[in-house]
């Protein structure tokens, strides 16, 4: 087999009552590569993401990432495997500092234990220094301004920043998988290209990472993808690269209504 | 770091001097024209203070000196003690207000920090109340050990929750709580080998064979025996407030905030909920089972009628009050809701309402709290900037 698939996904099928949010969807994700994943409002692609990272169970189907099964796995196990996940709409926590934020993905590496925490305080505060240091660093690559001063509450800033603070939160974690959630939605035309620039950067700084991009912007999707898989009615109706699929006559039919 | 190191602690240091005489002025006052024209002038002294914009000042020197701060606070406590040193009722006032802090303290870090209601508290009270009774009366424990295990009590009684209180959010929470505290008032009152209704005899604290129920004479000075509770209480409190404030600036406390703010982005990242908030929760109880162990003790008797829903409420407003998550602002708000009512006292039946009605002025014009949370930080000197 050439292809190296981080993320092999089987006949998944997500049932709320009667509707099928997906159903029987089969998909693979590359190591490295970026999938982008087109569809109509509905198509299930969110739901797609909630099930992969443990938010919803899976009616039936298997998912296997990084060649262990993870179907069924908690959210908080499904992110010990090395899977992050920005939100559709921006899930930061509002009145927390842009650190506090960034040093949520971190959370895996911190020190749990109440001794530590309560009393050790050097070594503890060694490792915030640490952290800060990197925190710093992983956003001044996309905003050098912004890390400037990281003790500022998230609820000041601009979407473009929010967005920003949310992929480097995910990004902090050093996962495997990174899963985009419509990263353009409430931004205007620039702010999207600029965003665009910052996951291309993403991806020039870690050649292993596999990132999957739900997006309605199809300017993003021809820059950035390697790959594009079409959804609708909670399946994929066909895939390729993104000029291959922006063709296909299917694709036409699910954006603007076929007989 | 250099821009912090500079803060002067003038304002902090000059604010707890003026706090210190204010609340002794009030402790001290009798009449109740003297008492509203305290709380007047007080409301035109903030009104000034905010004016001449002189809040932020006094809030960055206090974030900048912390620990001198609270060192100051203590010592205004204890110089309020020595010049009330014969007074009984105004150092009986002064140690219920610390031990009320303290029990919010725990409460604080139960719904402030990690977002578990808790109306039950006075319950969790009751519990370290009942043990420390049980366990003076019929073992030979030195007392010093009762305390904590009072408050480990506690948080073992309060696992009975624990399932609802993991499931439940919100509303339905609360009412699992509120359930609670009905409960175990009704089991008191029916359970005859606690005192039934009647209540239970605390024996007095004794640490080394030293007595705090007797008067302290040091050079011919005679000093009320209830100095001896405030020492002890003052220094849990202070113990119990700087673990707390450790607690919000370390890992688990932004664990904590963020169990509180978005359940499904902590678990997006890994973070355990159900264990930061049997760690909140848990440790919340334990705050109130010391509190309630030494209270019981300085009382020397205790009864159901101590433990309702009621005085669960008037821990849950004393932290909304004083702003949630914020420990300074319990402080502040505990003093209030103790201090005001007893002042209040000779109008009789007039003072509750006084009292509800200046709470609601104040949740009217300042809904975040009194002095409501600051951003959260590891209290690093100059924050976290690269």
């Amino acid at each position: 087999m050439s292809k190296d698939v981080l993320l092999a996904v089987t006949r998944l099928t997500k049932r709320f009552g009667g509707l099928a949010a997906l159903s029987e969807l089969t998909l693979d994700v590359e190591r490295g590569k970026v999938l982008g994943l087109i569809g109509p409002n509905g198509s299930g692609k969110t739901t797609f993401f909630n099930v992969i990272t443990g938010l919803y169970e899976p009616t039936s189907g298997h998912v296997v990432f990084d060649d262990s099964p993870i179907t069924g796995l908690s959210a908080q196990e499904v992110h010990h495997r090395g899977v992050s996940r920005t939100f559709q709409r921006s899930r930061l926590l509002l009145p927390l500092s842009i650190f506090d934020n960034i040093a949520l993905g971190m959370h895996l590496r911190q020190g749990k234990g109440l001794w530590g925490n309560l009393f050790s305080r050097t070594r503890l505060l060694a490792q915030v220094r640490e952290f800060a240091h990197e925190a710093g660093e992983l956003l001044a690559v996309f905003d050098p301004e912004l890390a400037r001063d990281m003790s500022r509450p998230v609820e000041g800033l601009p979407m473009i920043s929010r967005r920003r603070v949310e992929i480097c939160r995910a990004l902090a974690s050093r996962p495997k998988l990174l899963l985009l959630d419509e990263p353009s939605a409430g931004m205007t035309h620039d702010e999207t290209m600029r965003l665009v620039d910052d996951i291309l950067l993403v991806k020039k700084r870690s050649d292993d990472l596999a990132i999957v991009i739900i997006e309605h912007e199809m300017s993003v999707m021809e820059r950035i993808t390697d790959h594009c898989a079409v959804m609708n009615f909670g399946t994929m109706i066909c895939e390729g690269t993104y000029h291959a699929v922006a063709k296909d006559p299917r694709v036409q039919e699910a954006y603007l209504g076929g007989e | 770091m250099a821009q912090r190191e500079k803060t002067s602690f003038v304002p902090a240091g000059l604010s707890a001097l003026g706090a210190t005489i204010y609340a002794g002025l009030l402790l001290g006052a009798e009449s109740q024209t003297y008492v509203l024209c305290l709380l007047a002038a007080g409301a035109v002294l903030l009104a000034v203070l905010k004016a001449a914009k002189l809040f932020g000042r006094i809030g960055a020197s206090v974030a900048a000196n912390q620990t001198l701060f609270g060192a100051a606070m203590a010592a205004g406590t204890v110089a309020l003690a020595l010049v009330f040193h014969a007074d009984p009722f105004i150092l009986f006032l002064i140690a219920t207000v610390l031990t009320y802090m303290l029990a919010c303290l725990g409460l604080n870090i139960q719904f402030g920090y990690c977002g578990v209601v808790n109306f039950a508290g006075a319950s969790f009270f009751g519990v370290g109340c009942y043990v420390a009774a049980l366990l003076a009366k019929h073992t030979a424990l030195p007392h010093l050990l009762v305390l904590p295990l009072a408050g480990v009590i506690a948080a073992l009684v309060g696992l009975i929750l624990v399932v609802p209180v993991l499931k439940t959010r919100g509303h339905y929470a609360a009412l699992v709580t509120i359930a609670f505290a009905l409960l175990f008032k009704t089991f008191l009152e029916v359970t005859d080998s606690l005192g039934g209704p009647q209540g239970l005899k605390v024996p007095a604290f004794k640490l080394l064979g030293w007595s705090f129920s007797k008067d302290i004479v040091v050079l011919g000075l005679r000093g009320n025996f209830y100095l001896n509770y405030i020492a002890l209480i003052l220094v849990l409190t202070a113990v119990g407030f700087t673990l707390a404030r450790r607690l919000e600036r370390s890992w688990i406390g932004l664990n904590m905030d963020a169990v509180r703010i978005d359940e499904t982005v902590s678990a997006c990242f890994g973070i355990n909920i159900t264990r930061w908030k049997i760690l909140a929760y848990t440790l919340g109880n334990f705050y109130c089972g010391v509190a309630g162990a030494i209270f019981a003790m300085m009382l020397g008797f205790i009864a159901p009628s101590n433990f309702t829903f009621g005085d669960s409420l008037i821990l849950i407003s004393i932290i909304i009050l004083g702003g949630l998550g914020s420990s300074w602002g319990t402080m502040v708000a505990a003093c209030i809701v103790i201090l005001l009512p007893e002042k209040f006292q000779t109008m009789q039946e007039y003072r509750f309402l006084i009292y509800s009605a200046l709470v609601i002025f104040i949740l009217l014009f300042r809904p975040q709290g009194i002095l409501p949370r600051g951003v959260r930080s590891f209290g690093l000197e100059g924050g976290a900037r690269s």
